[in-house]
């Protein structure tokens, strides 16, 4: 190749990483200020001030995927929820999970901690021994340590009554936790640090 | 009628320089007289702390923000108990009062041809209860009518008039009836299901039910799954032939056989879409005297603040109300799955009333006179359950829809407000509305889980 062809060339690879870059940055801001939409109510460092609204920072980035996209086919209800999942492309849902994902749970104090319920052993043979989540027998579990409490107990309750049906165990497992159960072990897994 | 979209400054600017001038309607003394001033244009619009009892406001298609001209937020309300000393406020002349507390989930209300008042405890339930009081309404008793109706909602009885033999529930998946007679406060029979193929899951769960007044026909509202059907796929194989049976402006997909008004025969057969592209319609009421269905409507997400509105319209049939591709006239979304839809653009019927974006309209009643002031006979009383898609919260309130000559005159008037503690707690979402037999309004509250009284006593 002369000279002349190897500096349009090279212009060209320019030009063209240039606009690779670009429009990479813009697709950044886009996801960057839709994550901005999703602090509003997750909190702006990670804690939600309705604790009825799950702590997502951190979280398992497979378990998030799988909620938004559940969200966005309608295996999942909630009015806000599928309204904002639905607005996301694929990719966009990718890369929210991993940023999510990859952030760091957020600092919640201390408190002191419940005597472990017997039915939580139930719940480490999925979510683990430490209930932060990861792979199990039946798909991605997740992070239940920590999480609100508040949300947990509707969690349960939507499971056990099946007006949340996005899991194949949950349903029966939660159907056969008493509501005096149910209470205690949103309680325990809440104080988990 | 052609929208025109208004170009220019952010309305925002204009939005809190309003708020900070604070309220600019002077409320004449009697309610309802000529003397009212009207807020318009970007004035029209505020928040839960422009709201006052007698405000009257008016918003056209031409006062419409363009989309995104605020950021979209996620603004969850949080219900927390009534706070120390807090009551709703009403206008002069009426009160207001809880009426009945302990309903957790109270939503549709309706009075039987009796006085008894029926009300769907929806969620978690699914239970149907009956309210019933001494003449002067005084000495309210709950019974339980029905249990275990997942979802129950719409309530209507039938044939129409003074001695219906049925109850119908619209409930999840389908609309039952139960075998009913004056004065049965408790089922005498099972659930018979007259619909059993009613669209199920996605955002919009509610189902209410009416029918007309000759007993002919009977209408089902079905709201959508999605928001805005952006992941809807590409147009069915066949489209004029779809068309044909749904109505031309049906959505498919996940959308099929919702964002509209559906009419039955009673038996449930003869299945016909009344009026397409209707996002959610949630409270359903045919007008006295007229026989003219109306909805009170909640219209799409994630516009930003103050777009679009929502409405209460007369529903004509076969009319074409823009959802998804429109709203409010031509106003183009870009955002539904399968691209534009030119064929439609001049076909979209304009709603009668325009309600500030995401109020949340959910159940509509008129009133038929007896107690409030003569002017206010004939006119719609909405309830709005209130916004989660806003900065600022609005919403949480009863407004009045004055009619003039049996026809919407576009304005809507604070009622009944207060239910806003601060931007992020709320003591009470209405969601339906009902005139009882002594002319009083009866609203409930999913929030906290009350019915309310107003009552009108002239000075």
């Amino acid at each position: 190749m002369n000279a002349a062809a190897m500096a349009t060339a090279k212009l060209f690879l320019a030009a063209l990483a240039a606009l690779l870059l670009a429009s990479e940055a813009v697709w950044a801001d886009t996801v960057a200020r839709k994550e901005q939409l999703c602090a509003s109510c997750h909190g702006k460092n990670g804690l939600p001030s309705d604790r009825t609204v799950p702590i997502i920072r951190g979280q398992q980035a497979a378990y998030l995927k799988k909620q938004l996209d559940d969200y966005r086919n309608g295996d999942r209800e909630s009015q806000i929820m599928s309204s904002i999942a639905e607005s996301l492309s694929e990719e966009e849902i990718a890369q929210i999970a991993t940023d999510f994902g990859d952030a760091k749970w957020p600092e919640q104090l201390a408190v002191l901690l419940p005597a472990a319920p017997a039915a939580t052993e139930v719940c480490k043979t999925c979510h683990n021994a430490d209930l932060t989540g990861g792979t199990s027998p039946s798909g991605i579990a997740p992070r239940l340590a920590g999480q609100n409490s508040a949300y947990l107990v509707d969690t349960i309750a939507a499971y056990a009554t099946g007006e949340r049906a996005n899991s194949t165990v949950m349903g029966p497992l939660m159907q056969s936790l008493s509501p005096a159960d149910r209470k205690t072990i949103a309680e325990y897994l809440a104080a988990l640090r | 009628m052609t929208a025109q979209r208004r170009n220019g400054e952010p309305s925002m600017v204009k939005y809190f320089t309003v708020a900070a001038g604070c309220a600019l309607a002077a409320i004449s003394g009697s309610p309802g007289t000529s003397a009212q001033s009207v807020r318009s244009g970007d004035s029209a619009y505020g928040d839960w702390q422009t709201d006052a009892p007698g405000v009257m406001r008016k918003i056209t298609p031409a006062d419409l923000p363009a989309p995104l001209a605020t950021p979209s937020t996620a603004n969850r309300s949080q219900v927390v108990p009534r706070p120390d000393g807090a009551e709703p406020k009403t206008m002069p002349g009426f009160a207001v009062t809880a009426y009945v507390t302990g309903l957790p989930g109270a939503r549709v209300l309706r009075m039987a041809p009796n006085g008894d008042i029926f009300l769907a405890l929806s969620r978690p339930e699914g239970n149907i209860v009956t309210i019933r009081a001494g003449a002067d309404m005084s000495n309210p008793k709950v019974q339980t009518f029905a249990t275990g109706q997942r979802d129950a909602y719409g309530i209507a009885f039938y044939p129409p008039g003074s001695d219906p033999k049925w109850v119908y529930v619209g409930e999840d998946g389908k609309v039952v009836r139960f075998p009913y007679r004056n004065g049965d406060l408790t089922t005498s029979g099972p659930a018979e299901t007259v619909v059993s193929d009613l669209a199920t899951g996605g955002n919009h769960w509610t189902r209410d039910v009416a029918f007309s007044p000759d007993g002919k026909t009977m209408y089902v509202a079905v709201g959508s799954a999605s928001n805005v059907a952006e992941q809807m796929g590409a147009r069915p194989a066949d489209f004029a032939a779809f068309q044909n049976s749904h109505a031309p402006g049906s959505a498919w997909d996940r959308e099929e056989w919702r964002a509209n008004a559906l009419t039955y025969d009673p038996d449930g057969k003869n299945k016909k879409v009344l009026a397409s592209g209707v996002r959610n319609c949630s409270g359903l009421a045919v007008q006295p005297g007229t026989g003219v269905v109306y909805c009170a409507t909640n219209e799409r997400d994630l516009l930003g603040d103050n777009l679009p509105p929502d409405y209460v319209t007369s529903i004509k049939e076969g009319a074409f109300y823009g959802w998804p591709w429109y709203y409010i006239g031509n106003h183009v979304d870009t955002r539904p799955g399968a691209g534009l839809r030119p064929d439609l653009a001049e076909k979209v019927t304009v709603p009668d009333v325009l309600i500030q974006p995401h109020s949340a309209p959910l159940g509509i009643a008129f009133n038929p006179g007896g107690q409030f002031p003569p002017e206010f006979k004939g006119d719609a009383f909405v309830a709005l359950h209130g916004s989660w898609n806003r900065a600022l919260r609005t919403g949480y309130k009863i407004v009045r829809l004055p009619f003039k000559d049996g026809k919407a005159t576009g304005e809507y008037q604070d009622f009944v407000v207060g239910f806003v503690k601060n931007n992020q707690e709320v003591w009470g979402r209405p969601v339906d509305v009902v005139f009882a037999k002594d002319g009083s309004l009866l609203f409930s509250d999913d929030g906290n889980g009350v019915v309310y009284r107003v009552a009108y006593k002239a000075e």
